[in-house]
């Protein structure tokens, strides 16, 4: 009875290592509203960050670091962009994001870091 | 008088030491993605972590011995394994998180990669906990850490709607991204309840020869200096709720962190931010570093003080050796130190159980606290903190696969 319990604890173990390692592949799949989000959000960054440099509270230092990241996640997301977006609205959409954060990152850490 | 000075040392030592980069980081996200609306979480958090630094700081004063001494002898070597490998990977990753906090803040201040300053960080600590004793190590890094009360200063500038603030204390549904939420209402508990926090004050306990006497002062440390600290963390939702949520800003990057003080208190904020995060992260990655030292060395029975020569006590002198340089190696390689923070403060959440359950039969226990043993008030702290430990334990891996984004 012992024995039989413990083949049977054991024949359940790979199961439930399974269903682990199944919960930690599943994350849910990315949408358009999350990286739409994230270049929004990216472009708030960008324009906050240059409005700081520009009244002289951010150094051009960090500002280049953060035209960095930005770039960055326009690079990123223009990828999921390009798979997630289906509909001739949705492409137009994140390209107007997508322009809005570029246009942002121009702005920005711009000058020599000197600061 | 002398106990008037403890008990300020205590609450200063607490307040500065709150802030790390667990608590910054997650803070700062909840406030830019959720407003005031995570405020509950953080608030039970420091409330959980005030009742079980009181209770290990206790049985350390009362019995002249660490939690883990306890823990060991009470529950069998054979027990003390489990908590021992889960507290050392979980600690080990936190640290890993608190280099990369003070590299990332270097790499700000200098614009040289973060990569570049993991291992200098990591020698430094390892000169000052060679070097230092533990008055050094606990004091001098949380005096300097009030640095921190910057967040304080910037939150009241940008003139909250307070009303707003108190209501965010009672617990409230998310109107969109559940997931996302509640990942990081186990995040930010993750952050505020880290076992390292109590194992290492109860060892900072006998390290300043805590007795009976000194109950008053563990009382009053745990708790002000924990509600204060924790006004800080609070602090750090406000500013971002007021800087990030309303312009629309997710923190998916320390870099933008920086920002966060800017507008409050322009350049000085910033100058100030780094400030915080390079003194607050080098401050945690000393004492994390003694708390895996003082783990091993407990558990295994060896030599350990602080307050000793690295030649008096060579085994866990060999231990923090070994775990800064180690922990500055995934940093160095260039793993992002978010995502490090985020990962680490999750799975310190699930861990939970196995540090705070075993409390709840040594905090009764009349043979070695005696009178000192916990009151129906502390108990029944004490079993909502461990019921709440086993509902992390549940679902702090689901959500990290969830809402971590």
């Amino acid at each position: 009875m012992t024995v039989s319990r413990t083949q049977h604890h054991r024949a359940r173990r790979p199961a439930a290592i399974g269903a682990v390692l199944l919960l930690a592949a599943c994350g849910p799949a990315p949408t358009l509203d999350d990286a739409l989000a994230t270049v929004h959000s990216w472009t708030a960054t960008t324009t906050l960050a240059g409005d700081h440099e520009r009244s002289g509270v951010l150094s051009h230092r960090l500002a280049a670091q953060l035209r960095d990241r930005g770039a960055d996640a326009h690079r990123e997301e223009t990828q999921s962009l390009d798979t997630l977006a289906r509909s001739a609205g949705d492409r137009r959409r994140a390209q107007a994001a997508l322009d809005s954060l570029g246009r942002a990152l121009q702005t920005l850490g711009a000058q020599p870091a000197a600061r | 008088m002398k106990k008037w000075a403890e008990l300020a040392l205590g609450i200063v030592t607490s307040i500065g030491g709150f802030l790390e980069v667990g608590s910054i980081a997650t803070s700062a996200q909840a406030g830019a993605e959720f407003g005031y609306q995570l405020l509950w979480v953080l608030i039970v958090g420091t409330l959980s972590l005030a009742f079980l630094m009181e209770m290990t700081g206790r049985l350390a004063a009362v019995s002249r011995r660490t939690y883990v001494d306890h823990l060991r002898q009470c529950f069998g070597v054979r027990f003390f394994m489990a908590p021992l490998i889960v507290v050392l990977i979980v600690s080990f990753l936190v640290l890993a998180s608190e280099v990369g906090g003070v590299s990332i803040a270097l790499q700000m201040a200098t614009g040289i990669g973060f990569q570049w300053w993991a291992v200098p960080v990591a020698l430094a600590g390892w000169l000052l906990l060679w070097r230092g004793t533990f008055g050094v190590v606990e004091q001098g890094t949380a005096i300097l850490g009030l640095v921190a009360l910057v967040f304080a200063v910037g939150a009241v500038k940008l003139h909250p709607h307070w009303g707003e603030v108190v209501r965010a204390a009672l617990p409230s549904a998310p109107a969109h991204d559940r997931a996302r939420y509640w990942y990081l209402a186990v995040s930010i508990l993750g952050a505020s309840v880290s076992p390292y926090l109590f194992l290492f004050y109860s060892a900072g306990a006998v390290e300043d020869g805590w007795t009976e006497e000194h109950l008053l002062v563990n009382r009053v440390t745990a708790g002000l200096g924990n509600v204060f600290g924790g006004g800080l963390a609070i602090a750090v939702v406000v500013v971002a709720a007021l800087v990030f949520s309303t312009r629309g800003i997710r923190v998916d990057r320390y870099e933008q962190i920086s920002l966060l003080l800017a507008s409050p208190l322009g350049r000085a904020g910033v100058a100030l931010f780094l400030a915080t995060l390079c003194i607050t992260c080098f401050g945690s990655t000393l004492e994390i570093t003694l708390s895996i030292a003082y783990l091993l060395a407990q558990g295994f029975g060896w030599e350990w003080s602080e307050n000793l020569k690295p030649a008096k006590d060579a085994r866990f002198a060999m231990v923090y050796t070994v775990v800064i340089v180690a922990a500055a190696l995934p940093i160095a390689i260039g793993v992002d130190p978010l995502a490090l923070t985020n990962l680490s403060m999750t799975l310190t959440a699930a861990s939970l159980p196995l540090t705070v359950v075993p409390l709840l039969v040594l905090m009764n226990d009349r043979e070695v606290l005696m009178k000192h043993v916990n009151g129906w008030m502390t108990n029944g702290a004490l079993v909502l903190i461990a019921l709440l430990s086993l509902v992390l334990f549940v679902a702090a891996l689901p959500l990290q696969k969830l809402g971590g984004g």
